[in-house]
């Protein structure tokens, strides 16, 4: 496959996963007392501060052969590019997500309880559609950014051709072994995709 | 019947109250001054807000003892209907209504006499976010009345009405809960006409009493 087509797909499925992973934690943290929220909110950025080389390190690590989770056979799969975008896009998403929670007009959500509905049916039919558009927002800047993975990518899935080579690290090696063409073809393609995807994001925001 | 001796400390959103009462089948109306804590006792009541100690006992249950919610606000087979926006914006006034019906039983009668009383015929199908405070009110109080099993806790019912439409939901409310034998809490900055209430109760820095 194209490293163009591969990113997309890593970012894609790297963002499904992250939703998974972030949209209960935000849910779970946006109850919390501020204190608590602030300290999980800290940690869960980390991975938008901390230097991609850095991730993809501890990333090998655990995933390598010594590590904890070596059993996994993760490291320089497909599985791993998909792990790169997830995580960096995590924080991205569970930061809107945390942030159109917290935004939810309590007594929206506290009337529809007192009117019969249980916890998972306010969450489900009230507090999710009211917070839709920043989650949206959330979701296309973590595609964004995981279409743009370099450094974790690099660390964990490396550059197979084919398999794990997306565009970011495809414009890399191109450039690196003098094949400026290639590089140019897929510089523009990437800026032609994030522009797309930029427009789409603020359509988003102007049609709610 | 309503008992409760609750303590709340003062927070972000609300000021401390300290409230004590029974309150039996009728309609009780509750005064005071405004930020005095009339709205938070009606969260309070309805396991909206927590509070730091004392019990809430509802007829034979108990719904809070200290900081424990015994029974969460969805099986407290309440109506309420708070002061400032509540309805889900994305949804219509039969949304509402269809939502609680899932888990609660839906009384024609009541339903359709509500709906008539308040004038809600032609504005069932419109969006809560395209409604005028006045409508959305209606359709909040229109919530209230038919969600309710037993306990009814409206927060200004009938500000944002017209007089003639406000007579008229008092006169709804007063009928639903003599007939259904609920205990209704009706907050108001003054006497509603039409409205003959069994108990009074007077919230005033953080103390409600009995009046």
């Amino acid at each position: 496959m194209t490293p163009l087509l591969l990113s997309l797909l890593f970012a894609c499925a790297g963002t499904l996963l992250t939703a998974l992973a972030a949209l209960p934690l935000a849910a779970w943290a946006s109850g919390l007392p501020a204190p608590r929220r602030a300290a999980i909110e800290s940690l869960l950025t980390l991975p938008l501060v901390v230097p991609p080389t850095a991730v993809g390190y501890l990333l090998l690590r655990l995933l390598g052969h010594d590590g904890p989770l070596g059993g996994l056979h993760l490291l320089f799969t497909p599985a791993a590019a998909v792990l790169a975008a997830a995580l960096a896009g995590f924080p991205l998403l569970f930061r809107a997500a945390l942030a159109a929670f917290e935004q939810t007009p309590p007594l929206i959500a506290s009337a529809a309880a007192a009117a019969g509905l249980p916890p998972r049916a306010v969450w489900l039919r009230v507090r999710l559609p009211l917070a839709a558009s920043g989650l949206t927002a959330g979701a296309a800047l973590a595609l964004a950014r995981g279409i743009g993975e370099f450094g974790i990518t690099m660390m964990i899935a490396g550059a197979i051709p084919g398999r794990t080579e997306t565009a970011s690290v495809a414009i890399y090696n191109a450039n690196a072994a003098g094949r400026t063409t290639d590089a140019d073809q897929l510089v523009f393609a990437v800026l032609l995709l994030s522009g797309l995807l930029l427009l789409m994001l603020s359509l988003l925001r102007r049609g709610r | 019947m309503l008992q409760f001796d609750l303590t709340l400390k003062a927070a972000a959103g609300h000021s401390a109250l300290r409230a004590t009462a029974t309150i039996g089948q009728g309609t009780a109306l509750l005064t005071g001054p405004s930020g005095a804590g009339k709205s938070t006792l009606l969260a309070l009541l309805a396991g909206a807000i927590t509070p730091q100690s004392g019990t809430l006992r509802w007829r034979d249950q108990h719904w809070s003892d200290g900081p424990r919610l015994l029974v969460p606000s969805h099986l407290r087979g309440l109506g309420w209907q708070p002061q400032s926006a509540s309805l889900q914006p994305g949804w219509t006034a039969r949304d509402h209504l269809d939502a609680t019906y899932r888990f609660r039983p839906r009384r024609l009668d009541l339903e359709t006499r509500a709906i008539d009383r308040l004038d809600l015929g032609p504005l069932m199908a419109r969006r809560a976010g395209q409604l005028s405070a006045g409508e959305a009110q209606r359709v909040a109080l229109l919530r209230a009345l038919t969600a309710c099993q037993g306990l009814l806790l409206l927060d200004e019912p009938v500000t944002a009405l017209p007089p003639e439409l406000a007579r008229r939901a008092v006169e709804l409310i007063a009928s639903l809960t003599d007939e259904q034998g609920w205990t209704a809490i009706v907050v108001s900055h003054q006497p509603l006409e039409g409205l003959l209430p069994e108990t009074r109760l007077e919230i005033a820095d953080g103390l409600l009493r009995t009046a």
